[in-house]
């Protein structure tokens, strides 16, 4: 749908004003995918809690039958569901054509007045990744503190290779907000350079991560490996899932930024992604430290 | 670079110095690594030290990168709040 988007840009620039103020106005159609999504959340989790393996005994007519699930059946469910979900939203979202959200234009008081509507939403959907993040950092510390000969991680982990890591995502941080930075001023050829090269560094940090994981993994450190294992790969795993978001995120942002979908005007997309990014770098910053380091 | 295009861009009143937040992050980390290997005896105070550095490069890329310095005092509020929440949680599970 990107030419009649491009096309709409065309004709707002000749009606100026009054065609602004009109698509201003359109708010976004409702849309079931963000409810599917949460369901999905709601069945993935205790999926991935409780799981397998799990029997069943399921009566075929005549003689009970044993089914053996490896996993817990709500996980796989959940999991389709998210991706459903996740993919119909996006999809959404990219096709529809007048996709601007309205400008906060309350008259009423409000303490985030002023903030723009899609970056208030963003803000509250990081603020609850603090507290997923808080409670996961927070219990890991309760083990560290509480758990008698707690290993030394150098002892197991390559510092120095996780470290080069720890550079490179601060250096996709550093380019992403290039990247916004040149949208800001409208410099096109290096929005979509910065961008790009932050899509490359995300996956530069997800293969070292990987080759991390299966050099652990060879070592016999296994998120089975006592308390030190299990936190390990439940901290970095759920980081690195982040990463893995992020990166996907970035690369449609950068076709988008390809097309020319990002203007001097309008660039709250990559204001948004950029926003993402540099939450999941903060995450790094501080799981390098408590993980790797202390 | 950045502090060039700042200086172009007269619109935008404060000149955001993403450079210098970059090279702070980059010099902290490097310090953070040299620190931990260090072979001092007290483990708690390279412990308290590489905590802190680490609190000050969140600061630094919430602050800058994130634009948290530029945006309303409620919207840093928001953003900060269940932080208090988790240390909480951790303190509690501590006293189990």
């Amino acid at each position: 749908m990107a030419p009649s988007l491009r096309s709409r840009r065309r004709r707002l620039a000749v009606m100026g004003e009054t065609a602004q103020q009109v698509l201003v106005e359109e708010h976004p159609p409702e849309t079931p995918w963000p409810f599917l999504t949460a369901i999905s959340f709601a069945m993935l989790f205790p999926g991935a809690l409780f799981r397998g393996p799990l029997t069943a005994d399921i009566t075929f007519g005549l003689a009970p039958t044993l089914v053996y699930f490896p996993v817990n059946p709500l996980l796989i469910i959940g999991l389709s569901l998210f991706v459903i979900g996740l993919g119909g939203w996006i999809y959404g979202d990219a096709t529809r054509e007048a996709r601007r959200t309205p400008r906060l234009t309350h008259e009423e008081w409000s303490p985030l007045e002023g903030v723009e509507k899609r970056k208030l939403g963003m803000w509250f959907f990081l603020a609850s990744e603090v507290m997923f993040f808080s409670a996961l950092i927070g219990t890991y510390v309760m083990f560290r503190v509480n758990t008698p000969g707690w290993p030394d991680p150098s002892g197991t982990l390559n510092i120095n290779l996780t470290a080069v890591n720890t550079f490179i995502l601060i250096v996709s941080s550093f380019t992403m907000v290039l990247a916004y930075d040149s949208a800001v001023k409208g410099n096109q050829m290096r929005l979509k350079v910065f961008l790009a090269t932050t899509t490359v560094l995300g996956a530069l940090f997800l293969s070292i991560q990987a080759s991390e994981y299966l050099a652990l993994i060879h070592e016999g450190f296994l998120p089975t490996s006592g308390v030190f294992g299990s936190g390990f790969y439940a901290l970095t795993g759920i980081h690195g899932a982040h990463v893995t978001a992020g990166t996907i995120a970035m690369g449609v942002t950068s076709w988008k930024a390809f097309k020319g979908c990002y203007s001097k005007d309008d660039h709250r997309g990559v204001e948004m992604v950029g926003l993402y990014w540099h939450f999941v770098d903060l995450v790094w910053i501080i799981l390098f430290t408590v993980v790797y380091l202390i | 670079m950045a502090a060039e295009i700042a200086v172009q861009e007269p619109v935008k009143a404060h000149a955001r110095p993403y450079l210098a937040v970059f090279a702070g992050l980059a010099l902290l980390t490097a310090v953070e690594v040299y620190i931990a290997q260090l072979p001092i005896a007290n483990r708690n105070l390279i412990i308290f030290g590489l905590v802190l550095f680490a609190l000050m490069k969140a600061m630094l890329v919430a602050l800058y990168f994130m634009h948290l310095k530029y945006e309303r005092a409620s919207l840093v509020v928001m953003a900060a709040l269940p932080i208090p929440v988790g240390v909480l949680l951790a303190v509690v599970l501590l006293t189990i």
